[in-house]
């Protein structure tokens, strides 16, 4: 394929000809025309996770996008890819891809959570729905955005509930 | 119980009015750590329009907010979901000509480097973790294995980068 992109290779064989054309047409991922498997591509994310633990963010920006532009129809890590913008102050962007990601998987735990609280900050209050949508997508609390999702939600409900209370008193 | 939290949800984005103070005492009573405390001020204040209440929870909150987006790789429970756009497993692919080398397969061959390096690293510090004290040559073999572990960390991030751009260029001559 590289011989081919450089102008090297005039005569492709029909397999990475067909490859090529499906993948120009949208009918597969660069992955899926390369053989690049889910849990190849995992092991790359971890590393990615890993490098942004760490603060390395331009590394795992890196990666991420890379990843995405193999496939970007994994709702992970475009989710993944989102983290790593907002982290690096980049929040349309950031929102851009958790929009992604929910659209390929309407239960993303981390892209609904990230989305949510990025939506509040920017007083929009379809920001508490996307957390509620995390809390449920999440019900064991099994990711760290699901847990803070669902902390928040409680705090706004129990907030919620003591001003009602409240204002029932003053009447 | 969520039908019940989004119902109050609903009441806050209502008429009530509530104080950041409220906001404070729910969260202690919860045992909130202060990052979701901050966000929960801006929620309450976003939606009262309570000015002096959102730059408070603000405040609190752009020191943490970084912290707060953790980079999780997540896929869905559904393999089928979580597959899509991939090759499936096990696929053969076809066998290139002696001597040649792709990027594939220098990021097949790397791949399974990183990952037996990976192991060798976690087993020295699990070692390290459970107390035991490495001998100099293990202490060495560490500190190498943490330089190579960068090194092919790097590499790898380089040859996805070249794909990627092989990609693009593939598209646009595609495209022509």
């Amino acid at each position: 394929v590289a011989k081919i992109i450089r102008g090297e290779a005039m005569e492709p064989d029909a397999e990475t000809l067909r490859k090529l054309k499906a993948f120009a047409t949208g009918e597969v991922t660069w992955a899926e025309a390369n053989g690049v498997t889910f849990e190849e591509a995992r092991a790359i994310a971890d590393i990615g996770c890993d490098l942004a633990a760490q603060g390395r963010l331009l590394e795992a920006k890196v990666l991420f996008e890379g990843l995405v532009e193999m496939n970007p129809r994994d709702a992970a890590s475009r989710a993944a890819l989102g983290t790593v913008y907002q982290k690096l102050g980049q929040l349309d962007a950031a929102v851009a891809e958790y929009s992604a990601a929910i659209g390929l998987d309407p239960a993303q735990p981390v892209a609904l959570a990230n989305r949510g609280e990025i939506r509040l900050q920017q007083r929009d209050q379809g920001g508490v729905e996307d957390l509620i949508a995390a809390a449920k997508a999440d019900p064991g609390g099994a990711t760290t955005a699901g847990r803070r999702a669902r902390a928040l939600v409680e705090a706004i409900a129990a907030a919620g509930q003591k001003a009602a209370a409240a204002q029932a008193q003053q009447r | 119980m969520l039908g019940e939290l989004s119902g109050a949800a609903s009441q806050i984005s209502g008429s009530m009015s509530l104080s950041g103070k409220a906001v404070d005492l729910v969260a202690s009573a919860l045992n909130l750590p202060d990052p979701v405390k901050d966000i929960a001020k801006i929620i309450v204040g976003a939606f009262l329009m309570d000015v002096p209440g959102i730059i408070s929870g603000a405040t609190g909150l752009l020191s943490e907010v970084m912290e707060v987006a953790r980079t999780d790789y997540w896929p869905s429970a559904n393999p089928v979901r979580a597959g899509a756009g991939y090759a499936a497993p096990h696929r053969s692919r076809p066998v290139p000509p002696p001597g040649s080398s792709t990027a594939n397969e220098a990021f097949d061959r790397l791949s399974s480097k990183l990952s037996a390096t990976q192991k060798e690293y976690d087993e020295l510090m699990d070692r390290v973790a459970s107390g035991e004290k490495l001998d100099q040559q293990d202490q060495f073999k560490l500190q190498q294995l943490q330089q190579k572990l960068e090194q092919m960390t790097r590499l790898l991030s380089s040859i996805l980068k070249h794909q990627h751009e092989m990609a693009l260029v593939v598209i646009q001559n595609l495209g022509r």
